[in-house]
């Protein structure tokens, strides 16, 4: 029976698609946290870890840890209802459809991490991704 | 003892499976091999692994030996055709049912049992069959 294989690019580009689509302004891929260069609200796609099992020779199952910190600044002097609000787009964004396309076989949101005025007067959080997919060797 | 009669048991399994069409690989060793080192388009495939054997009865030189064989089977099904195992079962008993015999070189081929193991998407089926076949002690 058919199998979908994938590429992390594959996949990453759907996230991208999907934040991009929920309004986030900033999306960029592999950068670190530095929020005053960017547009906001703003996200970025940072790979974590892979831990792959050879099912067979040229089947790997693939799971990936994507983290995503999400960020907005914050003007009215409401940072948590801010932080709350960009959460729950994102939220929705990534939860719309764990398959990504149908190129993952699962895909959930492991936790959402706030920075609780660390980055003031920018909110963040960090939401971590646990996709599960097939691949190529 | 000469072990000819077994090996004989084991490749008239092996030729009974060769037959199945929809399976794609057959082997036959003393262990399961490593997945690793099989493609996608190996699958499904099986294994023929015999493990105990012993004697249902024996005369002096004449023994009817009972082996039972585990055959894990490995294919890949993306869940959408819950049928595929069910039809790759069904080829397997099929084919040992129509002749229990195996051509004549045992006296009986059975599927004992069978039992699902995998998960999603290399699943993972075991059959356990017993071949008996009488055997020949030419020095007593």
């Amino acid at each position: 029976m058919a199998l979908t294989y994938t590429t992390p690019e594959a996949v990453f580009a759907k996230i991208q698609l999907a934040l991009e689509t929920a309004g986030f302004q900033g999306v960029d891929r592999q950068k670190g946290l530095k929020i005053d260069n960017y547009a906001y609200p703003g996200c970025f796609i940072n790979d974590v870890m892979q831990t792959r099992k050879t099912l067979l020779r040229n089947v790997i199952d693939v799971t990936h840890f994507v983290s995503i910190p999400v960020f907005e600044k914050d003007t009215a002097g409401t940072m948590h209802t801010t932080l709350n609000g960009i959460i729950q787009t994102a939220l929705a964004a990534l939860k719309a459809d764990p398959t990504w396309g149908g190129l993952c076989m699962d895909g959930t949101i492991e936790r959402v991490t706030t920075d609780e005025g660390f980055y003031a007067p920018y909110c963040v959080a960090i939401i971590q991704l646990k996709l599960n997919y097939l691949a190529r060797n | 003892m000469a072990d000819s009669q077994r090996l004989q048991a084991l490749a008239a399994l092996q030729s009974a499976l060769d037959a199945v069409s929809s399976l794609a690989t057959v082997e036959h060793g003393y262990e399961e091999q490593e997945l690793s080192t099989y493609d996608d388009t190996d699958t499904p495939i099986i294994f023929i692994i015999p493990t105990t054997e012993n004697y249902v009865w024996e005369k002096s030189m004449h023994h009817l030996c009972s082996l039972t064989v585990v055959c894990p089977m490995y294919f890949l099904d993306d869940g959408t055709d819950a049928q595929q195992g069910e039809a790759l079962i069904q080829a397997v008993r099929n084919k040992i049912g129509e002749d229990i015999t195996l051509g004549g070189k045992v006296a009986e081929a059975r599927v004992m049992s069978i039992s699902f193991a995998g998960t999603f998407p290399l699943w993972k089926v075991v059959f356990t069959m017993r071949l008996r076949y009488e055997k020949r002690i030419d020095n007593v």
